[in-house]
């Protein structure tokens, strides 16, 4: 993946197993959200592919989906920046996730069909259901803008949950938290994999959360792999370590 | 005495307190509701003026539901698509035109009222598209520029055929329902008042049910994260074309009502012109984003109260000779009028709508106060 003269992504190859949280680490500028858009389609121009195994178990070209589609197929997002509507309640936020399975169109909208509310409150109460997981749900009727950092965070995760997905990508979930909120995180990343059985792969810089949580990490440096392995290994790793810490002379 | 009146207030204020309680639990269960109490309302305001000494005022009356109405239109576009258009007015001189052609027919044949008003609509959907297509590669202001210049084209090319009778305003005369029952406009004026305001509640509550579902949902998100729409499956084009659509037919609904009202259509240079697209865009933001209520007090603020007192000082004024013949070259209610925008922008940056909750926020804490002095007087 090039922007203009420069290399992002180089050659960097990687398979994620169902069920396993795997993080991505490396430096600022290691062309980690950049994997994160390929995959999720944001970019389209990259060389290579990116695989993804269907239900059926056919391996799926991602490059051939659209962008709007990819959700459709279980592939769900949260963003680095936060990417929420801050004059919208968390409640309606989280229902943005949902956008696929509103299954009424405009006219149904319009009148206010029996269709329309009996969908809505379905809507409403799985995305309730959420919010009391991430332990929220008290605030689903506040606007967005007021909120602390972290519960922005959790509103994000949510929004990604209730569009049912089967893998999810986490962009820095843990990036502002404060050393409680982040235990709180790990612990939620943990049951979204146990109990939801969703495959989570997520960037992160604070490496005492990702050793902690990840089964598999995968570090990369100036777009190339660096090294795929346990978390244990990948702390004794050299390159890893050169990488983070420079070299000594 | 005293005793007996305080407990006759107490009694009153319970009841009171009931009654609002039980308003305020079904207005949150059905919030169309509002908009039928404010249709009921207007009308009410409508016969007093009607009825009153000037009811020439329910001209403005009028106007200003049917301005509000095509403003909140505007609003789906600004407040929740995030948005803008400049060629309001030209869609709607349009919509005002075709009705008449259509009516009259003196060009194509008549087509019956009803007939006519889907002919018109059905067109104003492709416009909506055609106006939607600019907004796929333009955003902000460049999108202003852009759709500036389509109205420009509009109000042209309506300038250059006889069939608009070359841009000019022209008599479409009295309306005629179902064959016999017509309505013309010294007349039925009241009748006609009725139809303004009926059909801008009906489309207001639609509108209101848009923005209240999921597409309304869909429109905030295309505007306020396109990368969280994209991720979640929302398109973005498939929205800001549905955005432009319907603010396009709601402009042409105004415009139909607006000839169905006048009987008149308008000419497009001094009516349907640029002015009157600022105006209705000045309504969106001093009225206030997202919010009906906001876009009548928007178009009270800007035309309504110019409209019905400072033209009133105004003409006092001259007739009293007072500050000479300057005074009159001056314009003392368009004076006015702009320093009330100002005003209003200034102390109401997110819309004069906010002045009810400014005022509700007074009242609990006026409340509180009260409920606090009541405590220390038992404590005492």
């Amino acid at each position: 993946m090039y922007f203009g003269g420069l290399k992002a992504v180089d050659d960097l190859s990687f398979t994620i197993e169902k069920n396993q949280i795997v993080g991505l680490i490396g430096p600022n500028g290691a062309g980690k959200t950049t994997v994160f858009n390929c995959v999720t389609q944001f970019y389209k121009n990259y060389e290579g592919r990116v695989l993804y195994s269907t239900e059926d178990g056919e391996a799926l070209d991602l490059r051939t989906i659209d962008v709007t589609k990819i959700v459709r197929l279980g592939i769900a997002r949260t963003f680095q920046n936060l990417e929420l509507i801050p004059d919208a309640t968390v409640i309606d936020n989280v229902l943005i996730g949902a956008a696929q399975d509103v299954k009424t169109n405009l006219f149904d909208h319009l009148v206010r069909t029996p269709r329309t509310r009996q969908q809505n409150r379905e809507l409403r109460e799985r995305a309730i259901e959420i919010l009391e997981f991430l332990n929220i749900a008290l605030l689903k009727d506040m606007y967005v803008l007021g909120l602390p950092y972290g519960v922005k965070k959790k509103v994000e995760i949510a929004r990604a949950l209730i569009a049912n997905p089967k893998l999810m990508i986490l962009d820095e979930p843990a990036a502002g938290l404060n050393e409680q909120e982040t235990q709180e995180l790990e612990t939620l990343i943990r049951k979204i994999r146990d109990d939801y059985g969703i495959t989570v792969l997520l960037i992160e810089h604070d490496m005492r959360f990702v050793m902690n949580l990840c089964d598999i990490v995968c570090a990369i440096n100036f777009g190339k792999l660096l090294a795929v392995d346990k978390p244990a290994a990948i702390q004794k790793n050299p390159l890893v370590q050169e990488a983070y810490l420079g070299k000594e002379d | 005495m005293t005793k007996k009146l305080k407990k006759a207030l107490t009694f009153f204020d319970h009841h009171v307190s009931c009654i609002s309680r039980r308003v305020h639990r079904v207005l949150s269960s059905i919030p169309q509701l509002q908009f039928v109490l404010f249709g009921l309302a207007m009308v009410i305001v409508g016969y007093i003026v009607y009825t009153g000494s000037s009811p020439g005022n329910i001209n403005v009356l009028a106007i200003i539901m049917i301005y509000s109405m095509v403003a909140l239109g505007l609003n789906l576009l600004l407040g929740y698509g995030g948005l803008i258009s400049l060629s309001t007015a030209p869609v709607m001189g349009l919509a005002a035109h075709g009705m008449r052609i259509l009516v009259v027919g003196e060009q194509f044949g008549q087509v019956n009222y009803f007939l006519a008003i889907v002919i018109v609509l059905v067109l104003s959907v492709f416009m909506g598209l055609l106006i939607g297509l600019l907004s796929l590669k333009m955003e902000g202001i460049y999108l202003a520029i852009a759709t500036l210049f389509f109205g420009y084209i509009i109000a042209e090319l309506a300038g250059a055929f006889e069939l608009f009778s070359y841009g000019q305003s022209a008599r479409m005369g009295a309306i005629t329902f179902f064959g016999d029952t017509s309505l013309s406009w010294i007349h039925d004026i009241w009748t006609l008042y009725l139809i303004v305001v009926a059909t801008v509640t009906l489309v207001v509550i639609g509108l209101y049910n848009i923005l209240k579902s999921p597409t309304g949902r869909a429109f905030m998100a295309i505007s306020r994260s396109q990368h969280a729409a994209l991720a979640m499956g929302i398109s973005v084009r498939r929205y800001r074309f549905l955005a432009f659509v319907i603010s396009t037919v709601v402009a042409a609904i105004g415009g139909i009502l607006y000839v169905t009202f006048r009987q008149r259509t308008g000419a497009f240079d001094s009516r349907w012109n640029l002015e009157l697209s600022l105006i209705l865009l000045a309504i969106v933001v001093v009225g206030g984003l997202k919010s009906f209520f906001g876009m009548f007090l928007g178009a009270m603020i800007i035309i309504g109260i110019p409209e019905f007192y400072f033209e009133r000082i105004e003409a006092f004024i001259i007739n009293r000779g007072w500050f000479g013949e300057s005074f009159r070259m001056l314009g003392f209610s368009d004076v006015f009028a702009g320093l009330m925008i100002v005003l209003a922008i200034l102390f109401y940056p997110r819309g004069a709508i906010m002045i009810f909750y400014t005022l509700k926020a007074k009242l609990i804490a006026l409340k509180q106060r009260k409920a606090g002095r009541d405590v220390s007087i038992d404590v005492e």
